[in-house]
């Protein structure tokens, strides 16, 4: 997972509940030393033309610059990000494209917004290009839905992977809750099927970190398991499980249901 | 002399042939319940079961001593184990080492004051009872050092549920070893008061996680021995002695048990080691004095790994201990209980089989061994008649090997491997050279220690807890 993510979020998820615009520019640029990053955070704040206040964050291992502009919507956003790239231009640090978004206008959560804009950034542009980010990109509306499938069923997970792709889905795999977890912080989701009954991270704590980690995040949760006690049921949704299925399940019914939660 | 040591080497004979034929006769009890529970199994659905509401509940007891390396891997995994409801209640034994803290900290569990104890049984004082809503079918109960016994009693104290599990901290339980167990006890939860489950070697095995992941025999030479010995003494055995309900011990790394009659007996019997054994003799006295239909059962399919010692010196160790827990039991319930018509199986046949043939083995060994050494001087022996003595001995243990490895292979098929087949016949053979043997003189030994500490009760507790790798299962026979 890009560092930038753990650098922007807290603040990400401040602004989010005071319900306050917030810009985000993210740049390609070539590394440099923390020093520097207050340097040029410093240098582009006397260089732009308002006061205001600005965070910079960079992933050296990603060679991703991001900014985050508070209190500015999506057209200032790109007013300023013209700013920034004059600026990394001039001293010869930009390498690639820029992306630029604002939260609210460009996405719901702000955390899965940041998410899908890292990923974007692999997908390399011509340096000195500002690409508005959108959450219902053209191309996305294609790409089929992601699903993260946890369960320790050997014979489940390659029935339902298998069953999964054929009806379009994109289906990863996870064999315990650790291993959820984990993939689950790599890419965004659009849906989590889980066991609860998983090795070393039990569900309940894997939905209970999911949730965490982008409180209003689209990615939808479904419980596959054996558990019948309605004790289960009961806590699976106050935790934010979407949907609650038991074993032995119709793929049927599972996809159906898979269906209406993420459309 | 010469007459003596004549009549001496007959009844040897027949000591020799009624032993084996006896456990060939419990071998055959085996194969036939073993179609039996093999169809069973295959016809049942756990997998259903384990979410069902109709399964009961059960407290699972780990009672911990110095386990802080090994503590937070097997109570992950005992908290993702295939079944509805259960709960684990970890009882630190006043461990010297960070047992307690590593536990604290893995699970962020705090003190705390409200929980039911309800004194049930009488056990050291406990310190304190420490949970974490988020982990809510964890306790964690911290008491002054106490012993094995008085930590399952300690944990019975707490514990919520109408059924107890005893399981050893560095044992390994199956995913669905629980609800197979629990399957047997709701085929007949009226009488069913206890059920043990099936123990393994694990050493070898490939381990993740706290899941066996990988099935391989032992590498070693000791536990590959024990592996041959514990297929033997469970498949062999117990499902034999099961099957005419006169089952002497359930072992004490993994066995069901009713609480309410467990509280009835007046719990584990601390001070010694065996307690595992004592707690089954006392249930089946009460239930026998009590007139009350029950039955101690033996469910195969269960499977919990273990870490069997691997040198010498622990094996030793762990065999003495054994050795002189059995003679415990034996003079404390076995003289009261033995042939007397009113204990039935249990009263008749497997108190004086265990008395005649495991309890007082070594002396017959011993005896024998002197005799051989008499018939050598008297310049009787006849080197023709002894050959087939011995032969004939072997064979016999031979036979009754490779009938456990049998049922291993009609029934369960762990070690799928024609090697392995293969190498558990090579070491059924082999025990009978050396490694027997040495069994025969540690239990002797075992029997020495307690007769030298037999007054010595209070300094017995501080050692009944054994170093780890050494197990508290009390014995393999029966």
């Amino acid at each position: 997972m890009s560092n930038l993510v753990p650098a922007f979020y807290e603040l990400l998820s401040k602004m989010e509940e005071n319900r306050m615009a917030c810009g985000v520019i993210l740049a390609a640029c070539k590394n440099f030393s923390a020093e520097s990053l207050e340097l040029v955070k410093r240098d582009m704040e006397a260089q732009l033309t308002d006061t205001m206040t600005i965070h910079a964050a960079h992933d050296k291992s990603k060679h991703i610059l991001g900014i985050l502009l508070e209190q500015k919507k999506l057209a200032d956003t790109h007013f300023y990000a013209l700013q920034v790239k004059d600026y990394l231009l001039g001293r010869k640090l930009l390498t690639g494209g820029m992306l630029i978004a604002s939260f609210p206008e460009s996405s719901r959560s702000s955390a899965q917004m940041l998410m899908r804009m890292i990923q974007e950034m692999k997908d390399a542009s011509e340096p000195g290009s500002i690409k508005v980010y959108e959450q219902h990109a053209a191309n996305r509306e294609q790409e089929p839905a992601s699903i993260l499938l946890v369960n320790q069923d050997e014979t489940v997970n390659e029935f339902l992977r298998i069953y999964l792709q054929r009806k379009g889905y994109q289906v990863t795999v996870a064999h315990d809750g650790m291993d959820g977890m984990e993939k689950f912080r790599e890419a965004a989701y659009d849906l989590v099927i889980t066991d609860l009954n998983l090795p070393v991270i039990s569900g309940y704590q894997l939905i209970e970190k999911i949730r965490h980690l982008g409180q209003n995040a689209m990615s939808k949760i479904m419980v596959l398991t054996d558990k019948r006690l309605e004790e289960d049921v009961q806590k699976s949704f106050a935790l934010g499980a979407s949907d609650y299925i038991t074993k032995p399940f119709s793929p049927v019914e599972l996809e159906a249901r898979v269906k209406r939660l993420i459309s | 002399m010469r007459e003596f040591l004549l009549y001496y080497g007959m009844f040897a004979m027949y000591y020799v042939i009624a032993i084996n034929s006896l456990y060939f006769v419990i071998m055959m009890f085996s194969f036939k319940s073993i179609m039996g529970i093999l169809k069973n199994s295959l016809y049942s659905r756990f997998q259903a079961l384990s979410g069902s509401e109709h399964v009961p509940p059960i407290s699972i007891l780990v009672p911990a001593y110095n386990e802080e390396l090994t503590i937070i891997e097997n109570v992950r995994s005992l908290l993702a184990l295939n079944y509805p409801r259960y709960e684990v209640i970890v009882v630190n034994d006043g461990s010297k080492d960070d047992t307690l803290q590593v536990l604290i900290e893995e699970f962020s569990l705090t003190l705390s004051r409200h929980m039911p104890v309800q004194p049930l049984l009488q056990t050291s004082r406990v310190r304190g009872v420490y949970h974490n809503p988020a982990f809510p079918n964890l306790y964690l109960i911290d008491k002054e050092n106490g012993g094995k016994a008085d930590s399952l009693n300690a944990g019975i104290n707490l514990s919520h549920y109408p059924l107890i599990a005893s399981i050893d901290a560095d044992s390994l339980l199956e995913k669905d070893a629980l609800i197979r167990i629990a399957k047997v006890y709701m085929e007949n939860p009226e009488e069913t008061v206890a059920i043990g489950g099936d123990i393994r070697i694990a050493n070898g095995c490939k381990i993740e996680n706290g899941v066996v992941k990988d099935i391989r025999l032992p590498d070693k030479f000791l536990p590959m021995m024990q592996s041959v010995e514990y297929l033997k003494a469970f498949l062999g055995g117990r499902i034999g002695w099961s099957a005419i309900n006169g089952l002497i011990i359930v072992s004490g790394a993994f066995g069901v048990f009713r609480k309410d009659y467990v509280v009835k007996v007046g719990g584990y019997r601390g001070g010694y080691p065996g307690e595992d054994m004592n707690i089954i003799i006392k249930l089946h006295k009460y239930m026998l004095e009590n007139n009350l239909p029950y039955r101690v059962a033996f469910c195969p399919d269960a499977v919990c790994w273990t870490q069997a010692p691997d040198t010498w010196k622990i094996l030793g160790s762990q065999r003495r201990r054994w050795g002189r827990g059995n003679l415990k039991n034996m003079i404390e319930y076995g003289k009261n209980m033995v042939l007397r018509p009113k204990y039935k199986v249990f009263g008749m046949l497997t108190l004086p089989f265990n008395i005649l043939f495991e309890t007082l083995n070594p002396y017959f060994r011993i005896t024998g061994l002197l005799a051989l050494i008499g018939y050598t001087m008297l310049d009787m022996t006849n080197s023709h008649i002894l050959l087939i003595y011995g032969l004939l001995n072997v064979l016999y243990g031979v036979l009754l090997g490779i009938g456990s490895i049998l049922l291993e292979e009609i029934a369960f098929r762990r070690y799928p491997r024609f090697r392995d087949i293969v190498k558990m016949l090579f070491y059924t053979i082999l025990m009978f050279f050396g490694y027997r043997q040495i069994g025969v003189i540690w239990r002797f030994l075992g029997h020495i220690e307690y007769l030298r500490n037999n007054n010595s009760w209070g300094t017995m507790t501080r050692t009944s807890w054994q170093p780890k790798n050494s197990k508290n299962i009390s014995s393999l026979e029966a």
